[in-house]
């Protein structure tokens, strides 16, 4: 029993000490914590057409203004037609574009 | 101690463990054999817990399905087609019923080394999911049945007192916030997690009635109230199953259970339940501090009266921190010296609000008066009782555990007059001495922390530490807690390259908690900045180095290469660093533009701290001819500049440079070895 023991602290030991000893051929390793294996998925299109003020409002550059407007300007039959709205520019289409559909 | 161990309730709860450690860690079935002395129950156990496992496994719900619909969430969860999932919004939802629209994906694992482990918590649970929240309208609220209870607890008390109670009574620290630390620092959080202490009291409080052996009955009946009023944690399982069993077996005459014997039927029956359980640390902390009450107080012979009691109380005290130890320093890095004697002054008080408190929760406020000056009495002992000395220590190898457990076998066989005391201390020394010598190699690595959107990068330089930058101020408590679990006590060196809030600001927090030996600050920083008032107050020499300031730190070498003159821009006033790790070089460039980035001349290196979190103002590739690192490192998080900019990402790559970024990968450590 007492053997048993010996025999487990020495392997513990060279467990816990050879890491720490060993002749390394790299000098420099490097490990991360976490790896990402899980990229959330793309927000689900806005319809121009049927969304409500509060969901064209959590859009990109979108404020209660803009979103006011983008409902009177309804119906739109592609994204492009939202240069037609006031306020509306290339750059501020282009933000929004992913999050949108007709 | 040789019939307690041979007994079928062991052998099952051992089965059962190793069974469930199996399920995560297969290797572990190596160890069967060792169960060989237990026989069958043992084998029992083992089969029987892996079989669970095996057969019904927590199922995954589909990752990145995106989810609408009307669910109730309970307490931060909810169910849907089957599956238990986390909800995540910001602000966390309170119980209702909602309509729901988000996405399902996995728990996160840990970011940082001592950060939070949220599947590991989740699976503990049976939960492997998470539904992040978009949008959320509440429909109704849900009807709790513990409402009425809990309002009645609270009735009549003050803010804290009814805290301290809802802590004590029903294991519920929420409203508790910095009161917890005080509890945490004086050796007495465990009072607030609801367990056997609190089912003893309780259970202790009915047997005093006159009731003969019906007493026993209503004991047992109150369980499952209990069980409902606080909730199934692992611990209040655990005290009621091991409860239960002896109060059944004294109501039917038979005697109480051997608690040894209990806790391994226990044990069985909860992994049996569910074989994960064994992740939760209530679970574990549970279970070791019953497992020490049990082995270590039947072989004391105490004398009677006070004397015999405070004794007890003492010993019952060192052998739960006996047992506990390695598991409270790897997961809180720090074990109050002083709890041994917190715990005995606490004890009559907690005896006595336990069973009031459950009173309370039946009769509302006609008990306040008795239960208010308690509560305030408890609270004052963990205001005082944290002010005593700490223990401090970084996480715990595996191989450390092992060696401690070891360490503690020969002095408990002596205790129980199975070795003499001579030999139990010489073999007990063995671990001991291993564990000291383990320790005497420092390391040499590099550890750039994940601090979302910032960057916070960590060199040991074998026995001296140094901590450039510290993320945004909200991340201050997570590099804290990063240099607690990786054992770093105090800093010898803490650089604050420029005074951007992406840099600087978590450094306040350190500079509050962690000793600083010398601060390195960037010629930029005004004198009345938050951070200089702050280690002024602390009285931390300061230096504000130019180019060409040499420092030896540890076994290496700090070089400050920028800034040569001063041009009134924040990113272009930063301190550049090399780092001389002995076998490796590491440029760290804070937020420097391509200008500058060309006058330095650092001479090849391993490492590369890229500047700017990848912006396209940097990393040129000027640079990357000159300095031809191998590895680069990017603290970067979600941001709404474009970091990393691809044009950066493709210069490295077209120099063969390997990218790690935190926003990918947690934090990222370059371990360079050991130094003596």
């Amino acid at each position: 029993m007492v053997l048993g023991y010996l025999l487990a602290v020495a392997l513990l030991a060279l467990l816990s000490l050879w890491p720490k000893l060993a002749p390394r051929p790299l000098p420099v390793r490097v490990e991360a914590l976490a790896e990402a294996s899980f990229t959330p998925p793309a927000p689900e299109p806005v319809s121009l057409n049927g969304a409500s003020l509060e969901e064209l409002e959590a859009l990109p550059g979108i404020g209660p203004t803009l979103a006011r407007r983008i409902v009177e300007g309804r119906p739109y039959g592609t994204v492009e037609d939202l240069l037609k709205v006031k306020g509306i520019g290339p750059r501020t289409l282009e933000r929004i574009r992913p999050y949108v559909r007709p | 101690m040789k019939g307690a161990l041979s007994s079928s309730g062991v052998g099952l709860g051992l089965g059962g463990l190793l069974g469930a450690l199996a399920l995560l860690y297969p290797a572990l079935l190596l160890l069967a054999p060792l169960g060989l002395r237990f026989g069958l129950p043992f084998f029992l156990g083992l089969v029987l817990v892996l079989l669970r496992g095996l057969l019904f496994p927590v199922p995954e719900p589909p990752y990145g399905l995106r989810v609408e619909g009307t669910l109730a969430v309970r307490e931060g969860f909810t169910r849907w087609e089957g599956h238990r999932l986390r909800v995540k919004h910001f602000p966390p939802l309170e119980d209702g019923v909602y309509h729901l629209r988000g996405y399902l994906a996995p728990p996160e694992p840990r970011r940082n080394p001592g950060g939070f482990d949220e599947r590991a918590w989740l699976l503990a649970q049976g939960v492997k999911g998470v539904f992040h929240v978009e949008q959320a309208r509440r429909l109704s609220a849900l009807p709790n049945p513990r409402t009425p209870f809990r309002a009645r607890l609270a009735e009549g008390l003050s803010s804290p007192a009814k805290e301290v109670l809802e802590g004590l009574v029903l294991g519920d620290k929420r409203g508790l916030e910095d009161a917890y630390l005080l509890f945490q620092k004086a050796g007495l959080a465990h009072l607030l997690a609801v367990s056997g202490l609190h089912v003893g009291f309780l259970v202790g409080a009915i047997l005093l009635l006159p009731l003969g052996r019906w007493r026993y009955l209503l004991a047992l009946a109150l369980l499952p109230l209990y069980l409902f009023l606080a909730g199934p944690s692992p611990s209040l399982v655990r005290a009621s199953l091991m409860a239960g069993l002896s109060l059944l077996g004294l109501f039917l005459g038979l005697g109480a259970a051997g608690v040894v014997q209990a806790l391994g039927l226990a044990l069985f029956l909860q992994l049996l339940l569910r074989p994960e359980a064994i992740l939760g640390l209530g679970l574990q902390l549970s279970y070791l501090a019953v497992l020490g009450l049990a082995l270590v107080l039947p072989a004391l012979r105490l004398p009677p009266g006070l004397k015999g009691y405070l004794l007890g109380g003492l010993a019952a005290s060192l052998a739960v921190q006996a047992f506990l130890a390695p598991l409270l320093l790897h997961r809180f890095h720090l074990l109050p010296l002083l709890s041994p004697l917190a715990n005995l002054l606490a004890a009559p008080v907690v005896a006595l609000l336990v069973p009031l408190g459950f009173l309370k929760l039946l009769l509302g406020g006609a008990l306040a008066w008795a239960v208010e000056p308690l509560a305030r009495g408890l609270l004052f002992l963990a205001g005082v009782a944290s002010q005593g000395p700490l223990l401090r220590l970084g996480e715990i190898s595996p191989q450390g555990f092992a060696l401690y457990y070891l360490g503690l076998l020969p002095p408990l066989l002596a205790l129980h007059h199975l070795l003499p005391w001579r030999k139990a201390l010489l073999l007990a020394s063995l671990p001991a001495l291993v564990g000291l010598a383990t320790g005497l190699p420092k390391p040499v690595d590099l550890w750039l922390l994940d601090v979302g959107q910032g960057d916070a990068l960590l060199a040991r330089m074998g026995g001296a530490e140094v901590l450039v930058d510290g993320g945004r101020p909200e991340q201050g408590e997570k590099v804290v807690r990063a240099l607690r679990a990786l054992g770093v006590e105090a800093l010898e060196v803490l650089v604050a390259t420029h005074p951007d809030a992406d840099h600087f600001g978590g450094l306040l927090r350190v500079v509050e908690e962690v000793p600083v030996g010398l601060a390195l600050l960037s010629p930029a920083f005004p004198q009345d900045h938050p951070l200089v008032q702050a280690l002024r107050a602390k009285g931390v020499p300061t230096l504000r180095p130019g180019a060409g300031t040499a420092l030896r730190v540890g076994k290496g070498r700090i070089q400050v290469l920028w800034p040569s003159h001063l041009s009134g821009d924040d990113n272009q006033d930063g301190l550049a660093l090399l780092l001389d790790l002995g076998r490796a070089k590491a440029l760290l460039l804070a937020d420097l533009p391509a200008e500058v980035e060309e006058t330095l001349a650092p001479g090849p290196v391993e490492i590369l701290k890229v500047s700017h979190h990848g912006a396209r103002t940097g990393t040129s590739e000027a640079l990357l001819a000159q300095a031809r690192p191998r590895i680069a490192l990017i603290g970067v998080g979600k941001n709404p500049f474009g970091h990393p900019h691809p044009e950066v990402l493709e210069r490295l790559q077209a120099h063969g440079v390997k990218v790690y970024r935190t926003d990918r990968m947690g934090a990222v450590r370059v371990d360079l070895g050991y130094a003596w």
